[in-house]
């Protein structure tokens, strides 16, 4: 008599726990699924930032060089946006790494600047602008150096290549090689890394 | 059966009150709804990057002052009228050079001034080539030390909270004398109006480099709320 009017009773709590179980499960799925949606849009959002510092840092150098066109002044002004440009995407719980190569004519010369914010050493720089080498150069973190190459042709061939040790430990190569007259270039190469999304690009102008 | 008809009853009326109250109060009321969505941030990034496009932001934004006004107009032709919104401006006022050291802690200073109420943040940036026992102050508040040779390297310092209304002065260190790069930068920081403290602010920003012959970099932010 007791177990019947036991489960007597569980009849109508079923209801209620049925309702409970119900509604925390409906909860549940809405919140994930506004939360999946909001993971998306974010990254979505972050993406536009990147898109956003990629014309920008192109950008930069243009501002820079039109308000004082000499290399002294191009790696002064780097410095100076490169740690407004982090401190940025800090503050967008981002981080981003990255190098410039800017070429600036000089006469007939060309300076090279290079600005690694790559948060490593490059190692074994090799650059080559028509016909002048620069070997085995090393360049630390936070480091803006300008090489002057005399006496280049209208036009000629430009590579560079070098290594990195990333935050993993692997060894990152990079290489380019492309032709170029003799006039302003640059290349900007970066990496932004948001949570578990990493965007990547290289502009050369 | 009258008393047991009665309990049934009202434990399917609770059940229902229960259903009810989640379906109707606490669903809509889930957290994240009190913030602004993602994808509605993602349309206002994009209505600034066309009014960058379209050359107007930097006419807005750049230059000695920024007209804010004039973007929150011209974001209101495109962002539906039920947002809430206010636009702000955050400027890089900035200074580099590199500055000697000179030994026996006798060292170097580097001051910049704030003379406005738009003051935001303030860092420097410094890199010590060959510097032993490097010590960093700012304001008389000693930031950062290193026992031994530093190894170089930028160390990026935050000086916002040692910062005061008119000259400040961040002062460097060294046992030896020794050579010190450096980055100043100085936000300002400018709203156009009030931005409500008791709601979840989304915020969105955009960098600008410069414009013409005037390298300013430069964050335009839109502050967002429900």
């Amino acid at each position: 008599m007791e177990v019947s009017c036991g489960m007597r009773k569980r009849k109508g709590q079923w209801l209620l726990i049925t309702a409970l179980i119900f509604s925390l499960t409906l909860t549940t799925i809405v919140l994930m699924g506004s939360r999946a949606t909001d993971s998306a849009d974010i990254a979505y959002g972050d993406k536009n930032m990147f898109d956003n510092i990629m014309v920008e840092s192109q950008d930069a150098v243009n501002v820079i060089l039109s308000e004082n066109r000499t290399s002294e002044y191009l790696e002064t002004g780097l410095a100076v946006y490169v740690e407004f440009l982090k401190r940025y995407v800090n503050e967008h719980n981002s981080n981003i790494s990255g190098f410039y190569i800017v070429g600036l004519p000089s006469g007939d010369d060309m300076n090279l600047t290079v600005a690694n914010f790559l948060g490593a050493e490059m190692l074994g720089m090799n650059l080559s602008l028509g016909g002048t080498e620069f070997l085995n150069l090393q360049l630390d973190d936070g480091n803006f150096s300008t090489f002057r190459f005399v006496s280049v042709p209208d036009s000629f061939l430009f590579s560079c290549n070098f290594t990195y040790v990333d935050d993993d430990g692997d060894i990152v190569g990079k290489n380019y090689q492309f032709n170029m007259t003799r006039r302003v270039f640059d290349v900007f190469d970066a990496r932004m890394e948001s949570g578990s999304e990493i965007w990547s690009d290289c502009e050369i102008n | 059966m009258n008393k047991k008809g009665f309990i049934r009853t009202v434990e399917g009326a609770l059940s229902l009150f229960v259903l009810l109250t989640f379906l109707f109060y606490v669903i809509p009321h889930v957290p994240v709804e009190d913030k602004v969505r993602g994808s509605t941030r993602n349309f206002v990034a994009l209505a600034i990057g066309n009014l960058d496009k379209s050359g107007v932001l930097d006419d807005y934004i750049l230059g000695n002052t920024s007209n804010l006004s004039a973007v929150e107009s011209a974001l209101n032709k495109t962002l539906p009228s039920s947002l809430s919104y206010t636009v702000g401006v955050s400027k890089a006022n900035a200074s580099s050079g590199t500055v000697f050291s000179e030994e026996s802690y006798v060292g170097v200073n580097i001051s910049y001034t704030v003379n406005n109420s738009y003051f935001k943040d303030a860092y420097v940036v410094v890199d010590f080539i060959n510097a032993t026992n490097p010590r960093v102050y700012g304001n008389g508040e000693e930031i950062f030390s290193y026992g031994g040779v530093h190894p170089g390297g930028p160390v990026r310092l935050d000086v916002t909270s040692s910062t005061v209304e008119g000259v400040n002065n961040v002062e460097i260190k060294t046992l030896n004398n020794a050579t010190v790069d450096y980055v100043l930068i100085v936000d300002n920081e400018e709203i156009l109006s009030y931005v409500p403290k008791d709601r979840v602010i989304g915020v969105v920003t955009y960098i600008l480099s410069g414009k013409e012959e005037w390298f300013q970099p430069t964050i335009v932010e839109v502050f967002l709320w429900k």
